[in-house]
């Protein structure tokens, strides 16, 4: 009883001790975002300061360079949105596929399946220099199209391979009774199996959008300064002689907050995408 | 004209053959029963002839017609699966209409006629209350005459049903199997049907496919299986709750032939004897005889003269099954009436003689051939 009592409350320490360090930087953030230069400037951290929103103003509302924040927002929100679009339209056919159709052997259906995976394991890094190259003389540099290309590197391995476990845990027989109603492979997929794992595919959009829109070394190498998303635009505050750090602290936070409200919105259907298995009738 | 031919279908999964040359026959308007225990391919058998599985090899023809190579959906059956495979995202009237609203049957039919002919099949099963409701929100009985409107409201040529009451309980399989029994008659339409129960095969089925470990063991009429089972296998699976055996040899004393154990000895009639010695070199005989074709007693007659005691017993209402302690084996019987009995009480026992099955021992083969006539054997 009293060992089960000092478990617990090591438990909640341990897990109060991690929910810091995790929320500190973000915390520490938003007090910088609110706070004037003098009040970050000052040689011990203050905690007790006049709050101000300056900041935000700056770069939502203000004039010149600090203005175009808002057009990095549009960026961000164009390439990773078209980009989860079309990873989701090329990998959840791809996933059904994979875990449904016939091939001459199941172990080329699992080395498909593990070679795009390994796509998600490999460095970004080892791919940006041929990359470059042929983007150069494709002209796709500087171009939405290009960043939105690159980024399936990101969106398609996830995609497939969660949309392939997804499909992989629906009975086969829901499969085998419609194709004996009279339905062929597209209508028995659009019909029954797609309607099944609609909640977890939302979850995997969601995961696909986060991951596309927290990319940096694809914009940092592909994107000039029409099509920069947000993680490579806030780079932009820090100057030659001085760094904005009221102003890049706005912008980080509000950046942040689309991954936050999708994340929240995918825990909930993460949950329903889990538990799926256990309810159906 | 034969609606379902199966000729010489073989089909394996890795090691494993699952279904062994397997031949039969099914006429227009028959109801075909797939009999036989867990693994020996009924549901193979279905998957093959639904398409749902390709065969290695032989030849499956529907309707007059090679299938082989055609997909499920153009062979134009119905299937209930064990499971059900009720679409769990769709109500029970979305269940029942989705294979009139099949791409290529969608045409013939308008919505308001899609409704009406739901509405008509769920009225016959007893659903008609049911049709708002998710598959999840059912119970057994009725997620089971959800699956079958599905595959009625079709009028396919054929129907493939896989054990579609295994899962129900008694009561519920006992009503069940007089209604489907009735329906098919009705509709007038080819049934094959799997189960591993002899009385549901022989409630439902005007033919029986008897098979085990994939390979065809007998086909016949019901009551053909059960007079003249084949061999000791499709005998044991007509037996209720399960056959007797006893291990004989057949042995020449005075020029009389017995068959014997330690327990018993049977007289044969010379004719008889003749046949075994014919076809058995060894002279080994397994006895079979059915725990209904026991006869008990409190007291010794002629019809019950043999010594033995009661192990334990069942009594289930209007009938009374025995488990009998009779020299080195332990007997069922099944008694039509109720008589007052106690373990271990002393009783004796006869064989109603006429039914008594003789089978070669090694091959299991029934030696008395159909018609056969060859006196009778005695204590």
């Amino acid at each position: 009883m009293q060992k089960e009592k000092i478990r617990r409350i090591l438990l909640y320490v341990g897990a109060i001790v991690v929910t810091v360090i995790v929320l500190f930087p973000f915390f520490w953030i938003f007090l910088n975002s609110i706070k004037s230069p003098i009040d970050i400037g000052a040689a011990y951290p203050k905690f007790i300061f006049h709050a101000i929103s300056e900041n935000y103003k700056d770069i939502l509302l203000g004039t010149g360079a600090k203005s175009s924040f808002l057009k990095y927002l549009k960026n961000s929100l164009i390439i990773a949105g078209l980009g989860t679009l079309l990873s989701f339209v090329v990998s959840v056919p791809a996933g059904y596929a994979l875990a449904r159709l016939k091939l001459r052997s199941e172990k080329t259906k699992n080395n498909i399946a593990f070679t795009l995976l390994s796509f998600w394991f490999g460095p970004e890094l080892a791919i940006l220099i041929p990359l470059y190259t042929m983007y150069s003389y494709l002209g796709l540099t500087n171009t939405y199209m290009g960043l939105i290309i690159a980024y399936q590197v990101i969106g398609i391995p996830l995609g497939v391979w969660i949309a392939r476990s997804f499909f992989g845990d629906i009975p086969l027989e829901l499969a085998e009774a419609a194709s004996i109603d009279g339905y062929k492979l597209w209508h028995i997929f659009w019909k029954i199996d797609l309607p099944l794992v609609r909640p977890g595919l939302a979850a995997l959009a969601v995961l696909i959008f986060i991951f596309q829109w927290n990319n940096f070394v694809f914009a940092l190498v592909i994107a000039g300064e029409g099509t920069m998303p947000v993680t490579l635009a806030i780079l932009g505050f820090i100057g030659y002689s001085s760094v904005l750090w009221g102003q890049m602290s706005a912008a980080i936070i509000i950046s942040i907050i689309p991954a936050i409200i999708l994340a929240i919105m995918a825990q909930k259907y993460l949950v329903k995408g889990l538990t799926f298995g256990a309810v159906r009738g | 004209m034969q609606e379902i031919v199966s000729k010489n279908v073989w089909k394996s999964f890795g090691i494993i053959t699952a279904v062994k040359g397997l031949s039969f026959e099914g006429e227009k308007g028959q109801t075909l029963v797939i009999l036989g225990p867990s693994g020996a391919g009924k549901t193979t058998t279905l998957r093959l002839i639904a398409g749902l599985e390709e065969l290695d090899q032989g030849e499956i023809y529907l309707g007059g017609k090679l299938a082989n190579d055609l997909l499920p959906y153009q062979r134009n059956l119905a299937m209930t699966f064990e499971s059900y495979a009720l679409y769990p995202h769709m109500t029970v009237s979305e269940n029942i209409a989705f294979p009139l609203k099949a791409p290529e049957r969608k045409a013939n039919y308008s919505n308001k006629e899609i409704k009406e002919k739901v509405r008509e099949v769920a009225q016959l099963l007893g659903i008609d209350e049911l049709l708002n409701r998710m598959p999840r929100e059912l119970s057994g009985g009725q997620r089971q005459r959800v699956a079958l409107g599905r595959t009625l409201i079709k009028e396919p040529r054929i129907f493939l049903f896989d054990e579609p009451i295994a899962h129900l309980d008694a009561k519920l399989r006992h009503r069940m199997r007089g209604e489907m029994k009735r329906l098919f008659k009705t509709l007038n339409s080819t049934v094959i049907y799997t189960t591993h129960d002899y009385i549901e095969a022989s409630a439902i089925g005007d033919k029986v496919v008897v098979i085990n470990k994939g390979e065809l063991q007998q086909v016949g009429e019901p009551q053909e299986i059960y007079n003249h089972p084949i061999n000791d296998f499709v005998f044991g699976l007509t037996c209720d709750p399960s056959a007797n055996f006893f291990q004989c040899k057949l042995v020449k004393r005075n020029e009389g032939y017995y068959l014997e154990n330690e327990d018993i000895t049977l007289s044969l009639p010379k004719k008889l004897a003749n046949k075994i010695l014919l076809s058995n070199a060894e002279r080994e005989i397994r006895l079979g005889i059915r725990p209904i074709d026991i006869v008990v007693s409190t007291i010794r007659s002629e019809k019950a003269p043999l010594p033995a005691e009661i192990y334990t017993f069942e009594p289930l209402g209007s009938k009374l099954i025995i488990t009998i302690k009779f020299g080195q084996s332990l007997l069922k019987a099944k008694l039509g009436e109720m008589m007052k009995v106690d373990i271990d009480q002393k009783i004796w026992i006869g064989f109603s003689m006429a039914r008594l099955y003789l089978f070669d021992l090694k091959t299991g083969i029934n030696i008395l051939k159909n018609g056969d006539k060859y006196g009778s054997i005695s204590i």
